[in-house]
């Protein structure tokens, strides 16, 4: 048995000052800039650079159900390479309203608007699910689902900033992990389709979005909800039915309580502060210019900039329908 | 039994009553963890996942420092021979031990509102990083805290030429926590950096010194419970630190695989961590060699069996288990999968959590001076809590491995429907083994409490034992479980445990394999069924039997043994 002090035990420490130089001369030649990873400081997005965006997902803990580059908790997906696989648009259109998915007409505006300013090629929805086939699945069999995540907060920018730093992300290069998909097609729907009628939600044939507050377990079969919708719309035609495509309820509930946006639930008639301090009664014309230019009079509490416009999005009739079906809420039979 | 020397010793129980009140908040926090993977909505809004995860993990890391300090305050006066330096600072460190869990506890929540409060650079409240979620004030009291245990220990410890191998052990694992610690202070904006860094903490704390205060306080308590020469346990902890930094200084490359750092790290971590077991073994071993150094009873049969958890978990969670995963190609599927919690689960609280539990068996009955106790709560205790957290770690490790196969190798993302729905089985399990799991905590912490004040059938084993209860007993002592564990037969169980370690390790390597990659999930299923099932049934087996050889011992006629009687011999005549 070795001495404390024994040559032995001094080769030890050698050993362990030789392994230290290794170690010193790994970090160095792991942050060598001629190794070209992507940097944070070449991304930006409506003017929100990535570590901005950072920022962002470390103050709202992402990584406590998400994963990045793996590292995190294990309850919900892995975002490094989230912009690749949906595009700038298609979180623009989910983060706000992070509870329910998506529909294709949020998912429209958000393309339409970042064609115009220039961040994106896609003109469009055909164009951009050739791009981002995951946003074309996530549109056609989640949309207007209810979603697993929370309706989150979010400030003005603070959207645009985690774009700006899923998009550094996105670009870094991960020694190839996640490792690619080479399952063959037929078994990937094949489990796709027996896990979704797990679930109890449906695959395959796009989705007539339904009302979000709806768990996916209780969603119904195609034909009980084909039959079900002209039922309850028989008063207004299709307002409730507009306000669930056009992704609405995701934020708005038919109740008084808030999610993202005000409840409708008694929302019309009511006294609006607005956060200029001057007060407004909710009657047609403002719920009218609410939904087309929703940031020019923003209640007390909400922040401008969280609702898309859209204006040039809905026919007359259809905001009319629109008002029409929020008005009801507030006067009758719920 | 022995009583404490020094009345200093008496500072480390407030620690462990606080250890207790937080173990037992942080199993709660799984508990629920365990139901919201179930309904995702449950408590959303006011209590949301991440929250609650991030409090979960804190509190883990804080009851078990909240323990270390416990078992270094009660083990230092015996190493040193002489009273806690500082006592003053050791009760201040109690109550700022208090504020800090308090406050980060408090400020979590944040998160919630997005709010890290951004001062520049610097997250004042919470930064959102996983396992060090507390904000630069939490980390700046934290370090308060760490420099003022590292100054009580180092007014503890003898004159620097007097030290020993436990000395330097305690001495380079109290000081390296306080040191790695610094390394959360640092922003980037680069992902690749940040978590490069903060793997410095993690890794460092629970595969470097960690480690080395662990081994450094088993060591000690053998040498306390079995009363083997401090010599030679002083020569397998030198060799355990040694081979703890050797391998474990680069075998933090395991964590550098994917992160944007290049390639080459996964040759050195790799490579250094698949070697990061051997200490482990060594532990292993040497718990063997020194609780079969001598056939008296065992004094104290709950403290021993926690650090018997701790060593075997230590083997089987973060040795074996971490050794599946270790290799590239491993890693390369069951990166940030479930398959790493459960690995993690039996790791932390094996190890460390069972040490600490262990440690406050030990000091609380000398502390309160209780001359024997009635020890079948703690062992109940013990293997419920057993039981339970090896149930956690087998559902992650079984929903881990659908998790690979559904979201990587077919690449479902959609979590709400596909990924949740195929792990729902193991997902459902989960709730009921934490349940299981608190109940343990819950006799165990409940015996902690009222050792000493709740009315005792009497238990000493070096006075007489109740004649009734021996006969009764002595009926299953012929059962070769009761006999002596040999060496040869401790070789045979770790080697059994290390097959299926192959086994598991082959499964996860299958996932490379084309049929496998075109969806066919037959070989790593069947792998995995064989390899945890066989892992976890040879390892509860293996406690059981070590416990039962040595439960059996109180039955043999001590002068036989000391005379010189074969053991068999002395349980077939006793």
């Amino acid at each position: 048995m070795d001495e404390p002090g024994s040559p032995l035990r001094r080769s030890v420490i050698v050993v362990m000052g030789l392994m230290l130089a290794v170690w010193v001369a790994l970090y160095f030649f792991s942050f060598n800039e001629a190794r070209g990873q992507a940097d944070p400081a070449q991304f930006s997005f409506r003017g929100q650079s990535a570590k901005v965006g950072k920022k962002v997902f470390q103050a709202y803990n992402c990584m406590g159900c998400h994963t990045i580059v793996g590292n995190g908790a294990y309850f919900a997906p892995d975002l490094t390479n989230i912009v690749d696989t949906v595009g700038p648009a298609w979180l623009a259109a989910y983060l706000p309203s992070a509870g329910t998915w998506p529909t294709e007409a949020l998912l429209g505006i958000q393309i339409e608007r970042m064609a115009e300013e220039g961040l994106i090629e896609q003109k469009t929805l055909a164009a951009y699910y050739a791009a981002y086939p995951g946003a074309r699945e996530r549109i056609e069999q989640r949309g207007g689902r209810r979603a697993n995540m929370p309706n989150l907060p979010f400030r003005p920018g603070e959207i645009d900033a985690l774009i700006a730093f899923f998009a550094y992300t996105s670009a870094m290069d991960t020694e190839g992990w996640p490792p690619a998909v080479e399952a063959r097609a037929g078994i990937v729907r094949q489990t796709r389709e027996s896990l979704h009628r797990r679930a109890g939600v449906l695959s395959d044939a796009p989705q007539a979005p339904r009302n979000p507050r709806e768990a996916p377990a209780e969603d119904a079969a195609p034909g009980q909800a084909a039959v079900a919708e002209p039922a309850r719309a028989n008063a207004l035609p299709d307002g409730e039915h507009l306000a669930a495509s056009y992704g609405c309820t995701a934020c708005h509930s038919t109740g008084s309580n808030r999610m993202v946006g005000p409840g409708w639930g008694n929302l019309y008639g009511s006294e609006r502060t607005l956060s200029n301090g001057s007060t407004v009664k909710v009657d047609d014309a403002y719920l009218a210019a609410a939904i087309l230019e929703p940031d020019r009079q923003v209640p007390q509490g909400y922040v401008p900039g969280v609702m898309p416009s859209f204006a040039g999005k809905l026919k007359p009739q259809e905001l009319d329908a629109l008002v029409a079906y929020i008005r009801s809420l507030a006067q009758g039979d719920r | 039994m022995f009583k404490i020397e020094y009345k200093t010793q008496r500072l480390a129980l407030p620690f462990f009553v606080l250890m207790g009140v937080l173990f037992l908040v942080q199993a709660g926090f799984g508990f629920l963890l365990a139901l919201q993977h179930n309904d995702p909505a449950l408590l959303q809004g006011s209590l949301n996942f991440n929250v609650a995860r991030a409090t979960h993990l804190n509190l883990g890391v804080l009851w078990i420092i909240a323990g270390f300090i416990g078992a270094l305050l009660w083990t230092l006066p015996l190493l040193s021979k002489k009273e806690v330096g500082s006592p003053a600072i050791a009760k201040l460190l109690f109550f700022a031990l208090i504020v800090v869990v308090g406050w980060n506890v408090s400020t979590l929540w944040l998160a919630q509102e997005g709010n890290a409060g951004w001062w520049g650079d610097v997250p004042l409240f919470q930064e959102g990083l996983e396992y060090i979620e507390g904000g630069r004030i939490t980390d700046t009291l934290i370090l308060v805290g760490f420099l003022l245990f590292s100054w009580i220990v180092y007014r503890t410890l003898p004159p620097r030429r007097a030290w020993n191998e436990f000395h330097w052990g305690i001495a380079l694992g109290v000081g390296g926590l306080t040191l790695v610690w610094i390394f959360g202070f640092l922003f980037f904006p680069e992902i690749d950096k940040q978590e490069y860094f903060r793997w410095y903490i993690v890794h460092y704390w629970v595969e470097g010194v960690w480690e080395v205060i662990h081994i450094s306080i088993v060591g000690f308590l053998l040498v306390k419970l079995f009363n083997v020469s401090m010599k030679a346990a002083g020569y397998a902890v030198f060799w355990g630190i040694s081979l703890v930094l050797l391998s474990g200084l680069i075998g933090n490359g395991h964590h550098y695989f994917w992160i944007g750092t290049p390639e080459v790290w996964q040759f050195w971590g790799s490579f250094f961590s698949a070697l990061e077991p051997l200490p482990m073994i060594l532990c292993f071993w040497h718990i063997y060699l020194d609780s079969h150094h001598d056939t008296r009873p065992i004094a104290n049969m709950p403290a021993f069996l926690f650090l018997l958890g701790s060593a075997v978990f230590e083997q089987v969670g973060a040795g074996i288990l971490g050794f599946t995963q270790t290799f590239a190609l491993t890693n390369v599927w069951e990166h940030g999968t479930w398959v790493s919690a459960s690995h993690g689960h039996l790791a932390l609280f094996g190890t460390f959590g069972m040490l600490a539990i262990g440690a406050a068996y030990f000091a609380i009955p000398t502390i309160r001076n209780v001359k024997a106790f009635n020890q079948r709560l703690g062992v109940l205790g013990f293997w419920v809590m057993f039981v339970g957290v090896a149930g956690i770690a087998l559902c992650f490790a079984f929903g881990g491995t659908v998790q690979v196969f559904v979201y990587r190798v077919l690449g479902l993302d959609w979590y709400g429907a596909e990924v949740h729905t195929a792990m729902a089985l193991w997902k459902a399990l989960m709730p009921v083994f934490a349940l299981v799991f608190i109940g343990g905590a819950g006799i165990t912490m409940y015996d902690l409490w009222t050792i000493g004040r709740r009315g005792s059938i009497f238990l000493d084993h070096d006075a007489a034992i109740d004649q009734d209860e021996m006969r009764r007993q002595l009926v299953h002592l012929p059962s070769p479980w009761s006999r002596r564990l040999r060496l040869f037969a401790l070789g045979g169980w770790l080697g059994a445990m290390w097959l299926f370690g192959g086994i598991i390790t082959f499964g996860l390597l299958s996932f490379n394999f084309d049929v496998v990659r075109a969806g066919d999930p037959t070989l790593p299923y069947v792998l995995a069924g064989i390899g945890y099932t066989g892992l976890w049934a040879v390892t509860i087996a293996f406690v059981a039997r070590f416990h039962l050889s040595l439960a059996a011992r109180r039955h043999w006629s001590t002068e036989a043994a000391e005379a010189g009687a074969p053991l068999e011999r002395v349980a077939e005549t006793a």
